[in-house]
């Protein structure tokens, strides 16, 4: 069975991205449980009205109590954009995830962009095909940093076809340099909550040097940026810059940032938040 | 009893060092082998056979900081075995499922150039681990080294099953084009 293989052949993965903790039930529950009344008040805010925008990142250390786990995790409370505004080819996604849940077939993903009932995703050559796809007025066009990239946009949804999720995604697949990839996430009413957490990462091995930045565009806007120190003996960093904007959470990840180019990484987020800013 | 005090007592040839190891993390290893095996007797044979593999390789073997993964290893590699010599209908649901996600990863159905080759792929798979998101990283490690089902993985990083699928499905697509270029796909 050829994918048994391919697990086999990942066994002797780097040791130090093995880190082990158990599952955190107790706490996802009542976190669950708070987003929902979240979700509902802010379904109440919204009915009735235009979409709004996104805004308030908030990036916290956090704690588990009764556990030894810390971590971080970026929060934001995303406006729930009607499905009928997108104007795009986007809206017929609905229809096939639908489908795939009728005809749950394995899909080969180099045959197909969906492999799991539930998600429709289509590659593009840029991201403003990609934001033509989509459709939706007032969507403030993201920039990526390099000029080579593989876009794509992926819709998120139920056994009734309703999405809740769409995600255009821009990556940069590089060997031996800094990697990027960008996400745009925008949710739909159909989502169960508006807050969406993004960024988090929980672990035994915190306090690990976590750095909380803020880069303010000459036009006002807030970009919050996570800085993540080496977590073993590797040189690597990995910086993400988080922007609230329309109604989107924009986010762009560097990873594999060797230690002497935090300066470089650091202006290529800054520049890449000034662009969006300025869109 | 920490990690460098259980090796200690495995280079000492103290059979108490299984009992401080078992203390420590048999319960993970065997929910490890139960992921993948689907059933707590044969997880626990598992876990069993590794305890004594582990007591074979250290010495010469010092695992240092790493002794769970050390230990994971050796439990994944022999609960594999047994899912291999398992019929496809007696293997678990969340398995099966598991590894469809990871149809076209590798070359061909006989792309068993053995033990170098994993090595190489092991290592180029780390690589793209550390280039990508902590979020993304754990989740794909979990699913795909831990065999942890999505809702495991959502009820444990406290995100929706969506975002887990979504995150997955990027994580899978990204791997490809790392290892296409690596060369390890058409």
């Amino acid at each position: 069975m050829k994918e048994i293989e391919f697990m086999e052949k990942i066994n002797d993965l780097d040791p130090a991205l093995l880190e082990d903790r158990p599952a955190a039930g107790k706490r996802s529950r009542s976190k669950l449980i708070r987003r929902f009344a979240l979700a509902a008040a802010a379904v109440l805010l919204l009915a009735g009205t235009v979409y709004g925008v996104a805004k308030g990142i908030e990036l916290r250390k956090t704690d588990s109590p009764g556990t030894e786990e810390q971590g971080f995790e970026a929060r934001v409370q995303l406006p729930l954009v009607p499905r009928s505004s997108f104007t795009g080819e986007i809206r017929t996604a609905g229809e096939k995830i639908a489908e795939q849940y009728q005809n749950p077939v394995s899909q080969p993903m180099f045959s197909s962009y969906y492999a799991d009932p539930g998600t429709y995703a289509l590659s593009f050559a840029t991201i403003d095909e990609a934001a033509a796809y989509i459709g939706l007025e007032g969507f403030k066009l993201p920039t990526f940093p390099f000029d080579e990239y593989d876009c794509s946009v992926s819709a998120h949804g139920d056994e009734k076809g309703r999405v809740d999720m769409v995600q255009l995604t821009a990556e940069r697949i590089v060997r031996n340099d800094i990697g990027a990839q960008l996400y745009v996430t925008i949710l739909t009413d159909a989502a169960p909550q508006s807050e969406y957490v993004s960024g988090g990462v929980w672990t035994y091995e915190f306090p690990r040097d976590v750095e909380f930045r803020h880069y303010t565009t000459p036009g006002g806007k807030d970009c919050a940026i996570a800085v993540l120190k080496p977590e073993y003996d590797n040189d690597y960093l990995g910086m993400t810059g988080y922007m609230a904007a329309g109604s989107a959470l924009y986010e762009l990840n560097l990873g594999a940032v060797p230690q002497e180019k935090y300066d470089v990484a650091m202006q290529i987020l800054r520049d890449w938040a000034d662009a969006l800013d300025k869109e | 009893m920490d990690d460098a005090g259980i090796v200690k007592l495995f280079l000492r040839r103290d059979e108490a060092a299984i009992t401080a190891a078992a203390e420590r993390y048999g319960s993970r290893l065997h929910a490890l082998a139960r992921n993948l095996l689907g059933s707590d007797a044969d997880a626990e044979e598992c876990v069993n056979d590794a305890w004594l593999e582990a007591w074979n390789r250290i010495p010469p073997h010092e695992p240092g900081d790493y002794l769970f993964a050390f230990l994971a290893k050796i439990v994944r590699a022999k609960a594999l075995n047994r899912v291999k010599a398992m019929s496809a209908e007696k293997r678990s649901a969340e398995l099966v499922s598991l590894t469809e996600e990871l149809a076209g990863m590798l070359r061909s159905a006989d792309d068993t150039e053995a033990a170098a080759e994993a090595k190489e792929l092991a290592a180029a798979v780390s690589r793209w681990l550390r280039s990508v998101s902590e979020e993304k990283r754990r989740v794909f490690v979990r699913r795909y080294w831990y065999a942890e089902s999505l809702q495991q993985i959502a009820d444990r990083y406290g995100i929706s099953e969506s975002k887990v699928k979504s995150l997955l499905w990027r994580a899978r697509r990204e791997l490809a084009k790392q290892l296409e270029k690596e060369g390890y796909l058409p």
